[in-house]
């Protein structure tokens, strides 16, 4: 993965303040969904981030497998969007040991959200009940519509 | 009279005679053989008229003469001998002038001026010499030298075996007749009186005694089988006598009284005559087949044995069976303990083959190579470096096989079982055998050697399929490996494509606050490649996947309207920039979704509808969904620059492209349509394409339409944006 540097045309992206232009989620918290986000290149959870909050969601980033595995565990988060290709952990042995540790799939969606497209990690997501989706072809839109349907929302 | 003179004589006499009918009987047809018959014959007349020239001196002067017209005669068969032995050296015409020498001097000796009378001595009868005496000085010494002559000629020519037979008889003959000279012609007519003229009778003893030495030694005449022939012709003689003799005397006590009819005499005698013509030659048989039997245990008929051998060369092919049979029937025929053949090829042994006990020591090529002539006896050798190697090999016989033009080997035969000499039976049957076998050899050598040359060009050729199906195998690993180079940096370079595509989009949808016009359209235009270079990725890995076999068609439920209508509405902004309309006409009735795999088949009409707006400058892109029973059709038409006549055969293969397409996109990669056709045909539908070039192309598929019944979330979250 390549890490950014200080010739990037973008600075390295912060967790920090949200864009002026993102609205601030509603003031009835209850409702607030949380997206749960295992990504290792900080530009692209960046993006996610960004399109989430400003639809109002709850982001929790997560930069490696082993962290998103606990994150999940400890913090129940509504939906959860893994990378497959991670430190410690892919998405899939994510997953895995989600699934070894008596993890209830039907209570949050998974969406893997990957670069690779080989024909038998789409397979093991499906096992998985799992969406697949390829990162390149989707803009963070459609990301955030998908994601709005699985948790049964109105598109944004 | 019984004196021991005569006796001697006599005996002398009678081993001439004997020697003539050995030759006789050895091969009755033959005229050498006949020649040396009557010579022997008359040496032997000379002897005994020389000897009734001094004891029956009644008769002196007429036994003398004829001691002369003996020893006249002999010299014109001498001569004619050495003329036909062992084969013809002069014409008739020269003979004609021996005959008639000898005709003329036949008379001469008669003639009274010849002998005129004889002087009668008490122990022998002295010649007294007439005026014409000289002439048969004259008539000898024309014969001997013309002889002589000849004798020289005959051994200058002869070869082996034939020219050591004429040596001994020849030299025989000469120190017989040079002694015979000597004290009956020259010593009388020197000192006058004729005391040594009784020697010139046992003289023909040398003559005989180096004629028998060549027999036996040199194989002049077959003896053994004279022997056998001569003790049968004996045998059938003495039975048929004894059998006359029994009979005469049975039909005489029986038939015949004192007054029997004389002429039932005679008939009953000519009956037992006609019988006895009748039975001689079955009786003869018979005899001739025991004595056959006795003398020959070893005996085998010629014809018999080269029939054999034309069979197993008639029915033969294999070269190995060849050698290996004709060697076990040559031997076993012939009684010979070991037989060995040795082929060459190209001047190297190339097969040899054996029978019987194998030698302590079989030659090798050189030694061989020594033994290059026609045949060779070691018998007949008298010594030297062929000899003591035959000799050291356990060899006998040596013949070289060879056609007319080549070298074919060498036939080496051993002792033969009987520890005999091989007869003069057994060398021309061998040299027959050896011609007819060196022409077999050489045709089954030519058989074997292309039927070896096969079994080489099918070794080649599996070394060449190995070869390739190594190099084969090594291109697979090769392409594998650019496979998976291909799919790893695509994968690569979709992360870097993610962030600046999804910021593109983001920065489109105001996310990073309001955007100029010319802002948008720039960042349109970025976002708008940004997108095209996903799908190129897409394509790559999808090529990647189908060498790879990895490429599967993955169905799913798909609202078709809606995925070319977003496909539609992404390329829009490219297609206005070039100011080229894009028009979409869904069908008029509502259409279900369909069972097609989703992904692939998104990419297939992206990369008609994009290359229709690259290749159009002018003009529109109508892209046109219909459907017609169970099948649905999608074209997409444009106005652009078309497809060359030529390129069209080639237009759906891999990397290929278009030279007129190079020239508006030198970054294309021939992919698109090698993977649309791809995709459009393993779901079981057609690619649609024609084109006028410059005019402008039709590009579409006809898909099998198969209305699908649960729709999946995602398919339909997708139809609502």
């Amino acid at each position: 993965m390549p890490s950014p540097t200080n010739n990037a045309p973008v600075s390295t992206p912060t967790a920090a303040p949200v864009p002026a232009a993102v609205a601030p989620a509603a003031a009835a918290d209850t409702d607030i969904k949380t997206i749960l986000i295992a990504e290792d290149d900080p530009f692209i959870s960046r993006m996610y981030q960004i399109k989430l909050e400003s639809a109002g969601f709850r982001v929790i980033l997560k930069t490696n497998g082993r962290d998103a595995f606990e994150g999940i565990k400890a913090e129940h988060p509504n939906l959860a969007v893994l990378d497959i290709n991670m430190p410690e952990l892919t998405g899939l042995e994510v997953l895995s040991a989600l699934q070894n540790d008596g993890f209830d799939f039907s209570q949050m969606p998974v969406i893997v959200l990957t670069n690779s497209s080989e024909l038998a990690d789409r397979n093991t997501a499906h096992s998985y009940g799992a969406e697949y989706l390829v990162k390149a072809e989707l803009t963070p839109r459609e990301v955030l519509n998908i994601i709005s349907e699985k948790l049964g929302l109105a598109a944004a | 009279m019984l004196s021991l003179s005569f006796l001697s004589v006599l005996m002398v006499s009678s081993l001439s005679v004997l020697l003539g009918l050995v030759a006789l009987l050895n091969n009755p047809t033959r005229l050498t053989n006949r020649i040396f018959a009557l010579l022997c014959v008359l040496s032997s007349a000379y002897g005994i008229t020389n000897y009734l020239a001094d004891h029956d001196q009644s008769r002196g002067l007429f036994w003398a003469r004829m001691t002369f017209l003996a020893a006249a005669l002999v010299l014109l068969f001498m001569l004619l001998f050495i003329n036909n032995f062992p084969r013809k050296l002069f014409n008739k015409k020269w003979e004609t002038w021996a005959y008639v020498l000898s005709s003329i001097i036949s008379v001469v000796v008669f003639l009274p001026d010849f002998i005129p009378q004889v002087d009668l001595k008490p122990d022998r009868t002295d010649v007294i010499t007439g005026g014409l005496y000289p002439v048969f000085l004259v008539y000898v010494v024309i014969f001997l030298v013309s002889s002589y002559r000849l004798g020289a000629l005959s051994l200058q020519h002869g070869e082996g075996i034939e020219r050591e037979k004429s040596k001994y008889v020849i030299m025989g003959f000469f120190i017989a007749a040079l002694l015979i000279a000597v004290t009956n012609l020259i010593l009388p007519l020197l000192l006058g009186n004729n005391d040594l003229s009784a020697l010139g009778s046992y003289f023909t003893l040398v003559f005989i005694g180096f004629s028998t030495f060549a027999i036996i030694k040199r194989r002049l005449f077959n003896v053994r089988m004279v022997v056998a022939r001569s003790a049968g012709y004996l045998l059938v003689v003495v039975a048929l006598a004894s059998m006359y003799g029994v009979a005469i005397f049975g039909v005489s006590q029986l038939f015949i009284g004192k007054d029997t009819n004389p002429l039932f005499q005679d008939g009953i005698y000519t009956l037992l005559s006609v019988v006895l013509a009748f039975t001689f030659q079955p009786l003869l048989r018979v005899f001739q087949r025991g004595t056959n039997d006795i003398f020959y245990h070893e005996h085998y008929d010629s014809q018999v044995v080269l029939s054999n051998f034309s069979k197993i060369l008639v029915s033969e092919r294999d070269l190995d069976h060849i050698l290996k049979r004709t060697i076990t029937e040559l031997c076993e025929s012939l009684h010979i303990g070991f037989g060995q053949l040795v082929i060459f090829n190209n001047e190297r042994v190339y097969r040899v083959e054996h029978f019987g006990q194998l030698p302590k020591r079989l030659m090798v090529a050189p030694e061989l190579a020594t033994l290059n002539s026609s045949m060779i006896v070691a018998d007949e050798l008298t010594g030297g470096a062929r000899k003591q190697l035959m000799e050291n090999h356990g060899i006998r016989v040596s013949l070289t096989l060879k056609t007319r033009e080549e070298f074919v080997g060498y036939l080496l035969l051993g002792d033969k079982l009987s520890g005999d000499i091989y007869s003069s039976q057994d060398i021309e049957l061998l040299q027959i055998i050896s011609k007819q076998l060196a022409v077999a050899i050489l045709n089954a050598k030519a058989y074997a050697q292309i039927e070896e040359f096969n079994l080489t060009l099918q070794a080649r050729v599996d070394h060449a399929t190995n070869r390739l199906r190594a190099a084969n195998h090594h291109l697979k690993e090769l392409d594998k490996a650019k496979d998976e180079f291909i799919s790893m940096a695509s994968h690569q370079l979709r992360t870097p494509l993610t962030t600046i595509k999804g910021y593109l989009s983001m920065m489109l949808e105001g996310d990073s606050g309001q955007l100029t016009p010319a802002q948008k359209e720039f960042a349109g235009f970025a976002y708008g490649s940004s997108e095209r270079m996903v799908n190129l990725i897409s394509d790559l890995l999808n090529v990647s996947r189908l060498s790879a076999g990895r490429f599967l068609i993955q169905t799913k439920p798909t609202d078709m309207v809606a995925m070319i209508a977003d496909e539609v509405r992404q390329l829009a902004t490219h297609a206005s920039a070039k100011n080229i309309g894009l028009i979409f006409e869904p069908p008029k009735e509502i259409l279900p979704p369909a069972e097609i795999d989703d992904n692939k088949t998104r990419q297939v009409v992206m990369n008609f509808i994009d290359n229709a707006i690259y290749y159009t400058q002018k003009g529109e892109v109508r892209v046109v969904l219909e459907q017609s029973g169970d099948k649905v059709r999608l074209e997409v038409r444009d106005s652009g620059i078309g497809v060359p006549e030529k390129a069209k055969k080639k237009l759906f293969t891999k990397f290929f492209r278009a030279d007129n397409a190079q020239i508006v996109r030198p970054d294309g990669t021939g992919l698109g349509l090698y993977l649309a056709k791809r995709v459009v045909e393993d779901q079981g539908g057609t690619i649609i394409f024609n084109s006028v070039e410059g005019k402008g192309s039709t590009f579409g598929f006809e898909l099998p339409f198969t209305p699908a019944t649960p729709i999946r979330e995602v398919a339909h979250a997708k139809s609502h944006k």
